[in-house]
């Protein structure tokens, strides 16, 4: 019936436009079947604008999305769903039948729809809060109260804006886990919007790193980290030190004094200031007039003001091709 | 100290009373003389009586007023709340840039005296060669609230978290279902509130009326015209009456507001 190898969402060239701001400025992109894919970068960058168009709350000025080969404005049944960072749960409902809702607009037959909900809250832990209403929750329970509304719809693809924004760092972490776990466990699509470049790290099979309403990268994780398309997003996943000559190298590359293996590239400077991590030390180093970081593997003996002998192996060096602000 | 305090709080306290006393001891001598078995309004009471009550219930022109009124203030309460809220959610949804100047020019109803509005609505009706009746009187009294309703509900809006229509119709729902379903009920509150302080201006109601109407009159019309002989007891009947009924409608009202901050207002929104 559908065609499997097709990608679930398909972005052809979509633009959007706010007056005379290009919001998204022409942006391409397959989602595969069963992906978390992360929409990462910056406030502003366009990243809300372009899952809206893709849940079909803007209509682009050009290009446009498919999902399952449908395109979204035309399509008779929505595949996608989307979490609301407010989570926009509906006040006057309690928590079953703001998950019941969607089954209701789905005309699903009345018998069908209380086992469904009670299954899909039991699975998020909410089976003891079906009868509360979402003021009487806590954040983390709120967000999983949207994530069952959306979910027991069994939509192709779920959209996530910044979900987990409005939560304490602690329940961040607890949810990143519980998420992934969940994207793993239901077998959808995710594609999930964030300006936090570990959140992005931690969750995704493939990040989008987005600049001004365009893709920079697309990768994995890995390959977003280690091999950065631009010192943009070399600067933006991760941390780098940007040398003289164009030469880039993440803080954990640099190596200090005896650890220097014999052809590396090497330079002096003073220690400026260090700060023990426990697994490793983060140096700050003063190498004439530029400012370096390093980190090393467990303590340092070098106190503030010594004189050091940095540098890197050379095949460690970050390739880039330099955006204008760092030519 | 704490003495100086306590005769500050003692002072202030006394004041209240005065001021309370001064608004309402006019309102509660009428409620009283309206129980009086005498036909003059003089301290103290001697004797206690319903009679004035049950002259009222008999006299056919109080009877077809107060049915007036009623009438009236309920088709008043349906036309001004529907009105004003379809020109708040409209104004709210389609004219974020206008919405300030449709709002200042919505609410002029409420700066224009009465009277001007009586003559000019007068005047218009002339004008359209529509005879006066009470469903002129209506179409008046609709005037007169309209604003009220769509500045209450507008106020609610202001706090309207559009995701959740967004989340409403991303889950399924058309515009009809998400008018009922999300937009309706988390709106009733504040419709509750403007519905009932429509009434409340209807029914209280006298210039505007006076221009508006055809033959029939309404209660207060009715009271305008028993004073001109002088106030007797059956003005102070008629008087408790619509300020209970006022009374238990603004009562009703706060109920309202306080039941839907507790249901609205909540931790993590
Ligand atoms: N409805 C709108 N009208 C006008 N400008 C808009 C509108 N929506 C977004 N923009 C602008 O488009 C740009 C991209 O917005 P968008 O919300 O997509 O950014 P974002 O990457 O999600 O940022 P954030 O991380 O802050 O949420 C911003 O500069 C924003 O001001
Ligand atoms: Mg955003």
């Amino acid at each position: 019936m559908e065609d499997t190898q097709q990608p679930d969402v398909r972005i052809r060239g979509i633009v959007k436009r706010f007056g005379a701001f290009e919001a998204v400025a022409g942006i391409d992109l397959d989602v595969a079947r069963g992906q978390f894919v992360t929409l990462l970068g910056p406030s502003g960058c366009g990243k809300t604008t372009t899952l809206r168009i893709i849940g079909g709350f803007e209509t682009p000025d050009a290009g446009e999305v498919l999902v399952a080969g449908v395109p979204v404005n035309e399509a008779a049944k929505r595949h996608t769903r989307m979490v609301f960072q407010s989570y926009a749960l509906f006040p006057h409902m309690t928590v079953r039948a703001n998950v019941a809702f969607g089954l209701r607009m789905d005309k699903v037959p009345k018998g069908e729809i209380a086992p469904r909900v009670e299954a899909m809250l039991g699975k998020l832990g909410l089976a003891d809060q079906a009868g509360k209403y979402p003021r009487q929750l806590s954040g983390g329970q709120q967000q999983r109260v949207a994530l069952a509304r959306a979910l027991v719809t069994q939509p192709r693809v779920l959209l996530l804006d910044e979900p987990l924004g409005a939560l304490d760092l602690k329940m961040r972490k607890k949810m990143q886990g519980e998420l992934k776990a969940l994207q793993r466990n239901v077998g959808i699509t995710f594609i999930y919007v964030t300006h936090d470049q570990e959140e992005a790290m931690n969750l995704s099979d493939i990040i989008v790193v987005m600049e001004k309403g365009k893709i920079a990268q697309v990768g994995t994780p890995e390959e977003v980290y280690r091999r950065p398309a631009s010192s943009y997003v070399a600067d933006f996943v991760g941390e780098t030190n940007f040398m003289a000559g164009g030469v880039a190298v993440r803080p954990e590359n640099i190596l200090i004094g005896a650890a220097l293996p014999a052809g590396a590239s090497r330079g002096k400077g003073v220690v400026r200031a260090k700060s023990f991590l426990g697994a490793s030390t983060r140096i700050e180093i003063d190498a004439g007039g530029q400012t370096l970081f390093a980190t090393v593997p467990g303590a340092v003996a070098l106190e503030i003001g010594d004189a050091v002998e940095y540098g890197w192996r050379n095949e460690d060096s970050l390739n880039l091709t330099m955006t204008e602000d760092r030519k | 100290m704490i003495g100086a305090r306590k005769s500050s709080t003692v002072l202030l306290g006394l004041w209240t009373a005065l001021v309370l006393l001064f608004l309402f001891a006019p309102l509660l001598l009428v409620a009283l003389f309206s129980f009086n078995n005498s036909e003059i309004s003089v301290l103290p009471i001697r004797e206690f009586t319903l009679r004035w009550y049950e002259r009222l219930a008999a006299n056919e022109a109080f009877r077809t007023a107060l049915g007036n009124s009623l009438l009236v203030a309920g088709a008043t309460v349906v036309l001004a709340t529907t009105l004003g809220l379809a020109a708040a959610t409209g104004a709210h949804r389609y004219a974020p840039r206008l919405r300030t100047a449709f709002r200042s020019g919505a609410s002029l109803p409420m700066m224009v005296p009465h009277l001007i509005l009586g003559i000019a609505l007068l005047g218009f009706y002339n004008l359209a060669q529509i005879e006066l009746s009470l469903g002129t009187v209506i179409m008046g009294h609709s005037v007169v609230a309209f604003p009220y309703v769509f500045l209450i509900v507008s106020a609610r809006l202001v706090g309207f978290d559009s995701s959740l229509e967004e989340a409403a119709r991303d889950l399924g729902a058309g515009p009809a279902r998400i008018f009922w379903e999300i937009t309706l009920p988390l709106l009733a509150p504040a419709i509750l509130t403007a519905a009932l302080i429509s009434f409340t201006l209807s029914f209280d109601e006298v210039v505007v009326t006076f221009f508006t109407t055809g033959t029939d009159n309404t209660l207060p019309m009715v009271i305008w015209s028993m004073l001109r002989v002088g106030i007797t007891p059956e003005i102070n009947a008629i008087a408790t009456l619509t300020v209970v009924v006022s009374c238990v409608m603004a009562g009703l009202a706060e109920v309202v507001i306080r039941r839907s901050r507790q249901t609205t207002v909540g931790k993590g929104e």
